[in-house]
């Protein structure tokens, strides 16, 4: 078949572009997907800061609780029959660390007085994007 | 004729120019992010070997022999060592050689090079003898180590507002006590990490 008016291949508006409309939806999938790859980088950057966060604090939290339970006794004087909260540094960490009396016994428990625990529980900040690590114990 | 079949030179020039553009682009990235995987393998493979040395170490000191031994004919409490090296019982051997799985475990750091050596520990036995021989047969651990610290804990307490009131000692001999707790520094490249273990009051 011959065709007799070559200009359609080149020139006519009709066929050879998008419209507007084609433009803007294909613009707007692409945005879509471009914003789901990011978010998945970044998602996956800050899970990966936050496992470095935790490898970096762990050590340090185990040796912090470690030598708390060292002093078992200075803790226990300090939270007397009560609950004390101090802050504890090391090297360049910082962390809370929360002492309370508490009785493992139910409310109407006979020797509930008698029978007590100490409950020692750290928090420590890894890092900007990490959330604080929670290490607990009890001391008799 | 020309205008309806093919392309002009200059459409074909910007066409080239762009698609230059972009692969140069592409290339560029790829490589970024050839050279990001590569030191992510690297820092992982690193960050493996820093935690299995750490990891091997904490489990031997976790389960520490802590009764008396016979040492130079006297009845101590065996632990022995200075800044880049330790030695001790441990009921946590990486092989059991003894029925009762404990062993004489032996860690020491020489230039960069950190090594092990185990032994069976039968209890009847004088520990003095053969110290030093049974290191030769060792095992190179880790290369490339930078740092491997051992320190002992002698006395501890806790004040309140003020923290921890500490004294450490970079070296032991066996004893009639033992530390309070050990720390272990390992440092390979940028990867640093430590083991602190409690052995009680």
């Amino acid at each position: 078949m011959e065709i007799k008016d070559k200009s359609c291949y080149r020139g006519d508006l009709h066929q050879s572009g998008f419209t507007l409309m084609e433009v803007l939806m294909a613009l707007l999938i692409m945005s879509l997907c471009l914003t789901l790859i990011l978010e998945g980088l970044a998602g996956a950057h800050r899970l990966a800061r936050r496992s470095q966060g935790y490898a970096r604090v762990v050590p340090v939290a185990e040796a912090v609780m470690g030598e708390l339970i060292l002093c078992d006794k200075d803790l226990k004087d300090i939270a007397g029959d009560d609950k004390a909260v101090e802050k504890v540094s090391k090297g360049s960490f910082l962390c809370s660390v929360e002492i309370e009396k508490f009785s493992p016994l139910p409310n109407d428990a006979p020797d509930r007085e008698g029978f007590s625990l100490y409950r020692v529980k750290l928090r420590m900040k890894g890092g900007q994007s990490t959330p604080p690590l929670v290490v607990e114990t009890a001391l008799p | 004729m020309m205008k309806g079949k093919g392309f002009t030179l200059l459409e074909l020039l910007v066409a080239m120019a762009i698609s230059g553009i972009i692969f140069l682009i592409l290339s560029l990235s790829l490589r970024a992010g050839l050279g990001a995987v590569e030191r992510g393998k690297k820092d992982t493979l690193l960050e493996q070997e820093v935690w299995g040395v750490r990891g091997l170490i904490q489990r031997q000191l976790l389960n520490a022999y802590l009764d008396s031994v016979v040492y130079d004919g006297k009845k101590v409490g065996f632990f022995q060592g200075k800044e880049d090296q330790i030695t001790f019982i441990t009921l946590a051997p990486v092989e059991s050689l003894t029925p009762g799985g404990t062993s004489v475990v032996a860690y020491w750091l020489e230039g960069k090079d950190l090594y092990f050596a185990q032994w069976p520990y039968l209890r009847k036995e004088d520990l003095k003898e053969g110290l030093e021989k049974e290191k030769e047969e060792r095992i190179l651990l880790a290369k490339g180590i930078d740092k491997f610290s051992v320190k002992f804990l002698t006395k501890i307490s806790y004040h309140s507002g003020e923290g921890f009131d500490e004294e450490w000692k970079d070296k032991w001999e066996p004893q009639g006590h033992f530390p309070l707790g050990i720390q272990v520094d390992v440092k390979k490249g940028r990867y640093e990490t430590s083991v602190f273990v409690s052995l009680g009051r």
